[in-house]
């Protein structure tokens, strides 16, 4: 099998491996993980004729410059990061070869936050304490190529770029009251800076009381909210239990959708039907 | 009496109506531990323990809310009120000032003296009702010790692995290196991560715990192990 090294040139804001969500080891506290947008990331991986769930690069606003030795194939999805190999422009969701000496170097997102780069090869999670954590310039990572058969045809492909985030109720949902769910629901909302892998933070003025509320597991989607309004939606590497009332937990595509936003855009969020209602709530309005 | 809800697309919370803490604790490691048997065949992700509940994610691909809700309710009617199968960890604690950063304020907080917190500390048993927060990061409740305690009103930026911590009525143990907010009253020479078992973590769900105290050089003794085939059931020495 003939060997794969590539060289982090430069790193970009937060270059990273991952695959698909891991519930192996939720029940001890370890985050399911996974790429961000994983519509995306599936899509990069079929293009190249790889298994969906096959581990593959993300790169968050900036994306990296990296070197290859060795030949592989490849191909970008999700955001537009006008991407170059050596002085020629790449198109995303299409197949390219990468040979010895080639540099792919990645921009800024143009549409999108964050883009995947799948590589014919067998790429190793990169993590710290079983959590994902940056590549760094200066690191190598040495693999090896697998075999993969390109699809016939053109993958037909869009960015998800709406901004309307829809919801279910989340467990805790009755610590809000009528007005503050048509609050929540009729502003957007701007995603604050500290957003990341782990949770986007929202600041609204949605005041609740401080509860002493009993940790619980948390998924990828919850929305919790704080006493002093801070809305935080959990994402792929979020801590597995917490403290704060769950008012909403997003649903898949939604979270795919919210991963492609960045740090000023704005949001609507819309609760959608009464799926979370318990049997005894509503045995008791009866 | 269980009271199942549903949580986002493809979970389960389940709950049990007028919990009394220990007896929902016990009852769910036995239900927990009937789900995870049934992981692979039931297509289950993940069977998570809350404090009070236990949320079930399942995949959406292979089963549905139906099936998930009715095997739920199967196991538990089964073995509801059966106890679940623990374990009993004795874990070495060092409790010597140069780890127990906060041992002097926990005292004061309780009006004793640091000997009574050590003692108190180690004689009860303690049981692992959830791990998170980090990975392998065991949260612990006693029925016995009442060392309900604050947390720091500044949360530390460091924290070394293997840090004992009291919050609220909780105990906890860090399993690495960590910024936290937990009051440290010492710390173990045991690894929290275990790479080479699986699952590669020292505590699971609903394992019993008692600590006893050892003095530094039992600490550096037992640090410098290689801790393999290290025996929990006993003492160090014992």
């Amino acid at each position: 099998m003939s060997k794969l090294r590539i060289h982090i040139e430069k790193s970009g804001i937060y270059t990273t491996v991952v695959g698909t969500p891991n519930y192996d080891y939720m029940d001890y506290g370890v985050p399911v993980g996974g790429a961000m947008d994983q519509v995306s990331s599936a899509l990069a991986n079929r293009i190249i004729g790889l298994s969906e769930d096959t581990n593959l690069f993300e790169f968050t606003l900036i994306g990296p410059t990296l070197r290859f030795e060795g030949t592989a194939i490849c191909a970008l999805s999700g955001s537009e990061m006008n991407a170059r190999l050596n002085d020629s422009p790449l198109k995303r969701f299409t197949p390219f070869w990468v040979q010895t000496g080639d540099i792919l170097t990645l921009g800024k997102s143009s549409k999108g936050f964050r883009a995947y780069l799948a590589v014919s090869a067998k790429l190793s999670l990169t993590q710290k304490n079983f959590i994902a954590r940056r590549l760094d310039k200066g690191e190598i990572i040495a693999t090896s190529v697998v075999k993969t058969s390109l699809q016939d045809g053109v993958i037909e492909s869009k960015l998800d770029l709406s901004n309307e985030i829809e919801l279910l109720r989340g467990p805790e949902f009755t610590s809000l009251t009528d007005n503050q769910i048509e609050d929540l629901q009729k502003g957007s909302l701007v995603i604050a800076p500290t957003s990341n892998r782990m949770s986007y933070v929202f600041q609204t003025e949605i005041l609740t009381p401080p509860t002493s509320f009993p940790s619980s597991a948390i998924l990828p989607g919850c929305v919790q909210i704080t006493p002093s309004g801070q809305l935080n939606v959990l994402m792929r590497d979020a801590q597995t239990t917490g403290g704060y009332p769950r008012i909403g937990v997003l649903t898949e595509t939604s979270i795919n959708r919210l991963a492609q936003k960045r740090p000023g855009e704005t949001i609507q969020f819309r609760f959608l039907d009464e799926k979370a209602v318990t049997s005894s709530e509503a045995a008791e309005r009866e | 009496m269980l009271d199942i809800r549903v949580y986002g697309e493809n979970a389960l919370l389940v709950r049990i109506a007028n919990p009394d803490g220990n007896h929902s604790v016990q009852s769910f490691v036995n239900l927990k531990q009937k789900l995870d048997n049934q992981k692979e065949h039931a297509a289950l992700l993940s069977v998570v323990p809350g404090r009070y509940d236990l949320t079930i994610i399942y995949d959406q691909e292979r089963t549905n809310e139906t099936a998930v809700r009715s095997l739920i309710q199967k196991l538990w009617e089964e073995s509801g009120l059966q106890k679940g199968n623990s374990r009993t960890l004795k874990i070495p604690v060092c409790y010597e000032l140069k780890y127990g950063l906060d041992l002097i304020h926990v005292a004061e907080e309780h009006a004793c003296t640091p000997k009574e917190i050590i003692k108190t500390h180690c004689s009860s048993i303690y049981q692992v009702e959830l791990i998170g927060f980090l990975p392998g990061f065991p949260y612990l409740s006693s029925l016995e010790a009442n060392l309900s305690t604050q947390r720091r009103e500044v949360p530390r930026t460091y924290v070394p692995a293997g840090s004992i911590g009291l919050a609220d009525e909780m105990c906890g143990i860090y399993p690495i290196d960590s910024p936290g907010g937990w009051k440290i009253i010492g710390r173990t020479p045991l690894k929290l991560i275990r790479e080479k078992d699986n699952p590669p973590f020292l505590f699971r769900a609903g394992d019993r715990v008692q600590f006893y105290a050892i003095d530094e050089r039992t600490f550096d003794l037992i640090e410098g192990e290689r801790q393999n085939d290290y025996d929990f059931s006993k003492k160090h020495h014992e």
